[in-house]
């Protein structure tokens, strides 16, 4: 514990996950704080209303000292017409900062932050900001700007909306912390660079999965946008300013962001290039990869009895049975190598329950094409225990960031078969140069191509060498580069270097 | 995948109706001037038809009357106005199953609460039992009618209204025909209680039929009374202030009818008559509020809620504001003609009537009172319109405060200024309504998305 007044060493701001919802990045986080008790932990979280989840999902890490909830829209009352009388310029003066934000500026934020800090410490509340007519003027300045021919009241209720989240993070008082790590951007990452800006403290961000690209997808099946007739939200597909207006809201919070955080870590080149395109400076982005237990596979291998000469040619498709893995198209390239390959026998391993309709017309799909015999649909199982006992694994998804069943499959060096997408390609085929020189670990196959996964297979099947060196390949590469012990040990570098070395016991 | 992104919209759904304010506020005028013209109107048929009563006998009933009315508006002003609202956010979110509950609750309440301090006036002012008993009748009876009315008027069955109210005066006057010479001033109030008491239960029969027998619960409608405690206060204010006047005038230089009693027979029918003179204006304005403004009313929600631009919005509100300014000045040409020419023939009306010469100078400045009051409601309707509730209520206030100094000044300074502390009044009410209007629509739009 540092000897100052930071109430721990390092404040994670985090946004619907750890510790109250479980996930791929919950379970990353868990990891980290675990492993790490040397260091001590706060942990802001942000969700749409304080206390909206019942209780943390996971045991807390006794090095965790403190976990504030901030609830982006709590109950409101309106402010007084006195209160709103009362601070009317101050007011208006701050909206201009706040619309200079909109701009996409995101070097004004530093001076916005300090101007709430004012704000707040003169009295005025969050409530006071979305009545008025300082919000009034705000929000009819943009609207007369850009979008006088849009629907006023959509506008009006988009705007509120947008605006009310971010006003409540402005009057948000984060503890003071030794730095700040934030695993989004989005509002926790608006957030965490406001704290960072009042603190004069580093920010570290990480990003797993793209958050403005994730809200892209999400606008764009969207069927809410704001309809006031019928007081709930409708289809507007009429609408594609609304789409701008949230693709560029949350584009400005990523801004933000990334401009603020000292260091930016992200996954995988595809992410990187997706931030520089958001407008974050590429020599701050650095890959830390996530990675796979590999001393417990590699002990799971020692201890796997030895597969028998004869097995049959033994091909796994292992993850949840979902549209978005696309499991219709593992069955018609089965059907394909089926034809060439005597003994197949295909193990689709993973939960059924997720998207039960389509598990079901899997299911039909596979009696139809005469597979029954061939294809076990298994359900969830210990992927450790099988995999050694697999010639091949297939990654047939539609979109994918970084499949840790790669990784798996490599650490027990069996070859995959894979889409490219994500960062399928870096962990098949190397990312660094060094990491290239070890050999590709599989084949690349284009989204839904039946036949060009099935010639993969089969021409796997006719080599056994070149199987047994793709595996290899793929296993020096997991164990060199995507040991779950390395991301620990380089986000440790990472805090060491922010802290300094006087901060750190 | 991390980040609560749009999760944030589930609240707002469930939160709903955030544009429940934009309710039509339908209360139509008849709820605050029905009332008054009745009152005017039955004063004045007692005094035509019952002309065996003796002049004392009628001074005495016409007194009891009038007092009760007052008495019975100023009560009940309040409450008629919140329950109106109350009605109209049920009727707009379909929430029609605790309608009758609610009006059987507001029934019991009203009747209960008159009967007590009826009661307590009528042994105040020292009546007979007898006396009290039909006195006590009438006050509840008069009391519910008011309140049938403000149902009748929000469940859309205001033509019926004229119809009860027609049966009723035929019923009474028919009994007055048929055996009134032989009855005395008891019998004849407690006629004139049972008759009103007919159109109470007339009234509850058509709501109950307008509306669906649901939950037998009351459906909240006495915290929603609290809720609309602004509404209830500007009719309670309104009430007052058309009848402060006549009161300090009773008391201050009134002459005794009945009991402890008092009426200013002078001022009374001065303004009894005045008030006379713009019920035509007053009814025709009323039914153009609820017709042709309403429906540029309509067209401005309707572009509000059906996402229209700001532009047209600002237009449409614009062209509302063009249709009140047009009504007020058609009022302003039929009434204000009608008003100069009572003003110029009040000599001779007063002689029509029978009131002493000196009547004529009240007269005049009832009928200006009359004229401005007219326009001050209309102006604090289209006010409760959109929701201004505090500023219908200033400008009550204001009209309640000076009608109360202005009466008490002029009962002091003599004959020669009564009526024209009314007028004045009404006129300092009518200049604030109409700033405070001139304020709403100034800025429409944004009292339209962001209330104060």
């Amino acid at each position: 514990m540092t000897g100052n007044d930071d109430r721990a060493d390092i404040v994670l701001i985090l946004e619907g996950t750890y510790p109250f919802v479980m996930g791929g990045v919950s379970s990353w986080v868990h990891q980290l704080v675990s492993e790490m008790p040397d260091l001590t932990f706060g942990i802001v979280h942000i969700a749409p209303r304080a206390g909206c989840y019942e209780a943390p999902a996971y045991e807390m890490p006794d090095n965790v000292v403190f976990v504030e909830e901030c609830g982006l829209m709590p109950p409101r009352r309106a402010p007084s017409a006195a209160r709103v009388r009362r601070y009317r310029d101050r007011l208006a003066a701050a909206w201009q900062e706040l619309l200079q934000l909109r701009e996409a500026d995101p070097s004004v934020l530093p001076q916005i932050a300090m101007q709430f800090e004012e704000l707040a410490a003169d009295g005025l509340r969050a409530e006071d900001f979305a009545a008025g007519p300082a919000f009034w003027d705000a929000l009819i300045s943009c609207y007369e700007a850009e979008a006088a021919e849009q629907s006023f009241i959509n506008f009006f209720w988009t705007w509120s909306f947008a605006w009310q989240p971010l006003i409540e993070l402005f009057f948000q008082r984060v503890p003071r912390a030794g730095m700040y790590h934030t695993v989004s951007t989005g509002y926790a990452g608006l957030l965490a660079a406001l704290a960072s800006s009042r603190w004069q403290r580093p920010m570290i961000l990480t990003e797993h999965g793209i958050y403005t690209k994730e809200r892209r997808i999400e606008i764009y099946s969207a069927n809410w946008i704001h309809d006031g007739a019928s007081d709930e939200y409708v289809v507007d597909s009429k609408a594609p300013y609304f789409r701008q207006f949230w693709n560029h809201h949350f584009e400005v919070m990523s801004r933000c962001c990334y401009e603020q955080a000292t260091r930016i870590f992200t996954l995988y080149g595809q992410n990187r290039d997706a931030q520089v395109a958001d407008g974050a400076n590429p020599e701050k982005i650095e890959i830390i990869p996530n990675g796979v237990n590999v001393e417990a596979l590699t002990k799971a291998l020692a201890e796997a009895p030895p597969r028998a000469a004869d097995a049959p040619f033994t091909v796994a498709f292992i993850g949840r049975v979902t549209p978005i893995k696309d499991v219709r198209t593992v069955l018609a390239a089965m059907r394909l190598v089926a034809r060439d390959v005597p003994n197949l026998v295909v193990r689709i391993l993973g939960p059924m329950n997720e998207d039960k309709e389509y598990a079901e017309r899997c299911q039909v799909f596979c009696r139809e094409l005469g597979l029954e015999e061939t294809v076990r649909f298994e359900g969830a199982v210990d992927v450790r225990r099988e995999l050694p006992q697999v010639d091949l694994v297939l990654l047939t998804s539609i979109s994918e960031a970084q499949p840790l069943v790669i990784l798996e499959a490599g650490a027990v060096g069996v070859p995959v078969v894979a889409t490219d997408v994500g960062s399928c390609r870096e962990l098949l085929e190397g990312r660094t140069t060094a990491d290239q020189a070890l050999g590709t670990g599989g084949m690349l196959t284009s989204i839904a191509s039946p036949g060009e996964v099935a010639r993969c297979v089969c021409a796997l099947y006719e080599d056994p060498d070149l199987r047994k060196r793709m595996g290899r390949s793929l296993q020096q590469r997991v164990l060199q580069f995507y040991d779950e012990h390395d991301m620990v040990d380089a986000y440790r570098g990472v805090y060491r270097d922010c802290l300094g070395p006087v901060e750190v016991s | 995948m991390a980040g609560i992104g749009f999760d944030l919209r589930h609240l707002v759904e469930h939160e709903g109706g955030m544009f429940s304010r934009l309710r039509a506020y339908a209360a139509a005028g008849v709820i605050a001037a029905g009332p008054w013209i009745v009152t005017m109107a039955s004063l004045w048929l007692v005094r035509v038809t019952a002309t065996w009563l003796s002049s004392s006998e009628l001074e005495s009933f016409l007194s009891i009357v009038g007092a009760v009315f007052a008495a019975s508006l100023v009560t009940v002003s309040g409450l008629q106005m919140a329950v109106t609202r109350y009605l109209a956010d049920a009727l707009y979110v379909q929430r029609y199953g605790g309608l009758l509950p609610a009006f059987a609750t507001c029934t019991a309440l009203v009747a209960a609460l008159q009967a007590v301090s009826g009661t307590l006036l009528c042994w105040w002012l020292d009546f007979s039992p007898a006396m009290t008993l039909a006195t006590v009748l009438l006050y509840v009876s008069v009391s519910l009618s008011w309140l049938g009315m403000a149902w009748l008027t929000v469940i859309r069955q205001h033509d019926k209204v004229l119809l009860v109210y027609l049966v009723g005066g035929a019923v009474f006057l028919a009994m007055l025909m048929l055996i009134g010479s032989r009855l005395g001033l008891v019998d004849v109030l407690t006629m004139y209680a049972v008759s009103n008491g007919l159109i109470v239960v007339m009234m509850s029969v058509l709501i109950a039929r307008g509306v669906e027998v649901g939950d037998v619960r009351s459906g909240g409608v006495i915290p929603a009374m609290w809720q609309h405690r602004v509404l209830l206060l500007t009719g309670t204010v309104y009430g007052l202030s058309l009848w402060i006047d006549k009161w300090l005038f009773w008391v201050l230089d009134g002459v005794p009818t009945i009991g402890a009693l008092r009426q200013h027979p002078l001022y009374d029918s001065c303004f009894y008559l005045g008030y006379l003179t713009v019920v035509p204006a007053m009814a025709v304005n009323l039914v153009h509020l609820e017709t042709k403004f309403y429906e540029v009313y309509r067209a401005y929600y309707g572009a509000v809620t059906g996402n229209q631009p700001l532009a047209r919005i600002r237009q449409l509100g614009q062209r509302m504001a063009a249709s009140l300014r047009e009504s007020a000045a058609s009022l302003i040409r039929v009434q204000g003609g009608i008003t100069v020419g009572c003003v110029a023939f009040a000599p001779w009306i007063i002689e029509v009537v029978g009131l002493p010469e000196y009547a004529v100078r009240v007269f005049r400045f009832a009928c200006i009172g009359a004229f401005c009051h007219v326009l001050l409601l209309i102006a604090i309707l289209v006010m409760l319109y959109f929701d201004r509730r505090k500023s219908a209520l200033r400008a009550c206030t204001v009209f309640l405060v000076t009608n109360a100094l202005l009466a008490w000044w002029s009962v002091s300074a003599g004959p020669y200024t009564y009526g024209a502390g009314f007028a004045v009044a009404a006129l300092a009410g009518l200049l604030v309504a109409l700033w405070e209007l001139r304020r709403t629509f100034s800025k429409l739009e944004y009292l339209t998305f962001m209330r104060e």
